[in-house]
């Protein structure tokens, strides 16, 4: 392996057993044979077996920071693992160059009946520190996990963030040469986060490699340069974190869009009205149901009426997933109707919509010219969504709209 | 930044050849011995803290066992023959050895599968927490054995220059315990049975050993304990201590070699199918 780089992946495999009793009787054989100093086999699949990681090939630099996205159940923990050693390939090759340090669930194997003081040393020689080593960087983990006065408490009486911080502590302490990091930001106050995104800078100056798992995709794209998408045990895309994590998310964008088009198809549609003017079928145009914020949005909506009714009216209200009233108009505002008779295609087009990533409904409805008499309403009925923009570095605003604004500074 | 390449690949140990893994695991053993003192410091205070008479259970134990024999004995029930030394030290002393064996492979056995959850999420020298939980046995036997010395005056035991041999006589027991316990702490990580097999087969293989009984001279049970290799390991030691004699001594070398290719050989076992533990425990 080359001396500038970190790790490497050949063919690397690994496989899992879906049964926990054919996993002893394999885990006995396989051990069996290696005893009599027979190979396992273990690039075949028997039964019940899969492949839970297929294939990789990458090989990360020294220094560089590298995200693991992909969906739930797509390989991502089980990479961590492998790379952290815990895990052993089925298939193929992993080199790792230096010493793996991780942040996986910090505090896996604090004693809860001794003291923080005890599983500091102890967490630190698990960890791989050297007792002088521990000795040494003692009084930074205490002070970075801020216990103060509770280190001679038992940690079984530490607050979850009081625990999570001092785990947290030693792993950062262990001076690792290469730093696993899974979803750990998610845990601790506002604060402690902070903190430990200041800590993994530092380190990612000293040069550390990181490889970094993470369901945020934004904090993907900022601290790393390259990612690596896994879908099903195998890289999707490995390459520029940008270009990864737009790969990633256009094809969740796919899915969601499948997803919303065969829901909408089932959804039972919530209506009420005099039936004397009814809504027939509604279709957002191009069968596109997942926008960005700023897209178009065209709703095709095919409306009959036998009898005929004079001067109708159009509504369109939008309702956030959580059934917040954002927005509703009608068409009052533009060209009215005279007379709605036999069938008639109406297209309701929001211009360069301002919502902002979420699920959002839409109501549709057809009343008369004062609104007080509703031939026909679907309530809440079809769903639609605004997708995390790909090409966004940092989200510019948070909520349900964007507005229009600007900052202004004097002086 | 020193360059240190770990490789991971399938069946490592057998593209390595067989020999090279002694060394792997003398190293291994060599720079974990703060982590299994650590770890070892874990469980036992882990063990004592939340207690009250905390290492006096370890006493307790045997004492109401010790009483049992010797009031079955008193009423004639049972015969438990004729100690050289009185009953009380005879089998104090016994005891003490014994619990190497008992606790050291019970603890050692479910090593692994109690620290389950940590083994799969950090990686650190399965063999050290192996260890750590088989030297466990060191404090029920360190308080039995401090017991039974303070009984040796009174009873007239006199100690030469053999007594002294005792901790090295007891160095293949120890082999022997800390290899099966290897072996069975692997077995346990993949099947809880053996956990409990073992609880069961250790109070069973207690009666075979003259611990509570002086050895019969004769009948089945003299073959029973003839052909017991544990009965020399534990035997031996504990008649250089009280007798200050060495007996049996051809069938205690034999036991010796024995515990010793016990040893070598699931340590070997260990080292080469550890790797398959994590994703099955």
């Amino acid at each position: 392996m080359n001396d500038n780089l970190s790790i490497k992946a050949e063919g690397l495999a690994k496989k899992y057993c879906k049964s926990l009793k054919r996993s002893m009787l394999y885990g006995i054989l396989d051990i069996a044979r290696n005893i009599i100093g027979l190979r396992s086999y273990p690039e075949k699949l028997r039964k019940d077996e899969f492949w839970a990681l297929y294939d990789l090939e990458f090989e990360f630099k020294k220094g560089e920071t590298v995200g693991v996205i992909g969906g739930n159940g797509s390989g991502k923990t089980t990479l961590l693992k492998m790379l952290n050693g815990i895990f052993w390939p089925d298939r193929g090759k992993l080199s790792v160059n230096g010493k793996v340090g991780a942040l996986i669930e910090v505090g896996a194997g604090f004693q809860p009946l001794l003291t923080g003081r005890e599983n500091i040393y102890i967490n630190g020689a698990v960890l791989g520190m050297s007792k002088s080593e521990v000795e040494a960087k003692f009084q930074s983990i205490v002070e970075f996990a801020e216990i103060g006065e509770f280190i001679d408490v038992p940690v079984k009486h530490y607050s979850s963030g009081m625990f999570v911080r001092l785990g947290f502590a030693i792993a950062v302490h262990s001076e690792p040469e290469l730093l696993l990091v899974d979803e750990i930001l998610s845990v601790g106050d506002e604060k402690f986060r902070n903190k430990c995104q200041n800590r993994i800078d530092e380190l990612k100056k000293s040069g550390v490699t990181i490889i970094y798992v993470s369901h945020d995709l934004m904090s993907v794209k900022r601290l790393c340069s390259r990612a690596v998408w896994l879908d099903k045990g195998r890289v999707a895309a490995f390459g520029a974190a940008d270009r990864t994590v737009n790969a990633y998310l256009d094809s969740l964008n796919e899915v969601y869009n499948t997803e919303l088009a065969g829901k909408n198809k089932t959804q039972k549609i919530r209506r009420f009205g005099t039936g004397e003017a009814v809504i027939k079928e509604v279709v957002f145009a191009g069968g596109k149901q997942v926008f960005k914020t700023g897209d178009d949005i065209i709703v095709e909506v095919e409306c009959f009426s036998e009898k005929g009714v004079k001067n109708p009216l159009f509504g369109a209200i939008i309702h956030s997933a959580g059934g917040v009233y954002i927005s509703g108009t009608n068409s009052s505002l533009g060209e009215k109707l005279e007379e709605l008779k036999g069938r008639m295609k109406v297209r309701y087009v929001f211009e360069k919509i301002r919502l902002l990533p979420g699920n959002y409904f839409l109501s549709l409805a057809i009343h008369n010219e004062e609104g007080r008499l509703i031939y026909d309403l679907h309530e809440q009925s079809y769903e639609f969504m605004i997708a995390v923009s790909s090409t966004e570095k940092v989200p510019v605003s948070s909520g349900f709209m964007e507005l229009d604004c600007k900052w202004e500074y004097k002086r | 930044m020193q360059n240190h390449i770990q490789t991971y690949e399938p069946d490592n140990c057998l593209k390595q050849g067989y020999f090279s893994i002694f060394r792997q695991i003398v190293n291994e053993i060599k720079e974990s011995k703060w982590l299994i003192y650590q770890l070892f410091k874990r469980d036992f205070s882990a063990t004592y803290r939340q207690s009250v008479f905390g290492l006096l259970w370890v006493i307790l134990i045997p004492v109401i066992g010790i009483a049992g024999v010797f009031l079955l004995s008193r009423s004639n029930i049972i015969d438990i023959g004729k100690t050289p030394v009185s009953f009380l030290l005879y089998s104090v002393s016994g005891l003490a050895i014994w619990q190497i064996f008992s606790v050291g492979l019970v603890s050692a056995t479910s090593s692994l599968a109690k620290a389950g959850p940590m083994i799969v999420k950090i990686n650190f020298s399965k063999k050290a927490l192996v260890i750590s939980a088989f030297s466990q046995c060191f404090v029920p036997f360190l308080v039995l054995f401090a017991v039974a010395l303070l009984l040796c005056p009174g009873e007239g035991v006199k100690f030469s220059a053999v007594t002294l041999l005792f901790p090295f006589l007891l160095i293949p027991l120890i082999l022997f315990t800390l290899g099966l316990g290897f072996l069975l702490a692997l077995l346990n990580g993949l099947m809880r049975d053996i956990g409990n097999a073992v609880s069961v087969l250790v109070t069973f293989l207690m009666f075979f050993t003259p611990i509570f009984y002086a050895a019969p001279k004769a009948g089945s049970f003299y073959y029973a304990i003839k052909y017991n290799p544990l009965y020399y390991l534990i035997i031996v030691p504990r008649d250089a201590l009280l007798a200050g004699s060495l007996e049996h001594l051809l069938a205690y070398y034999m036991a010796a070699i024995l515990s010793v290719i016990v040893f070598v050989f699931c340590i070997a076992v260990f080292h080469i199918t550890e790797t398959r533990i994590a994703e099955r425990i």
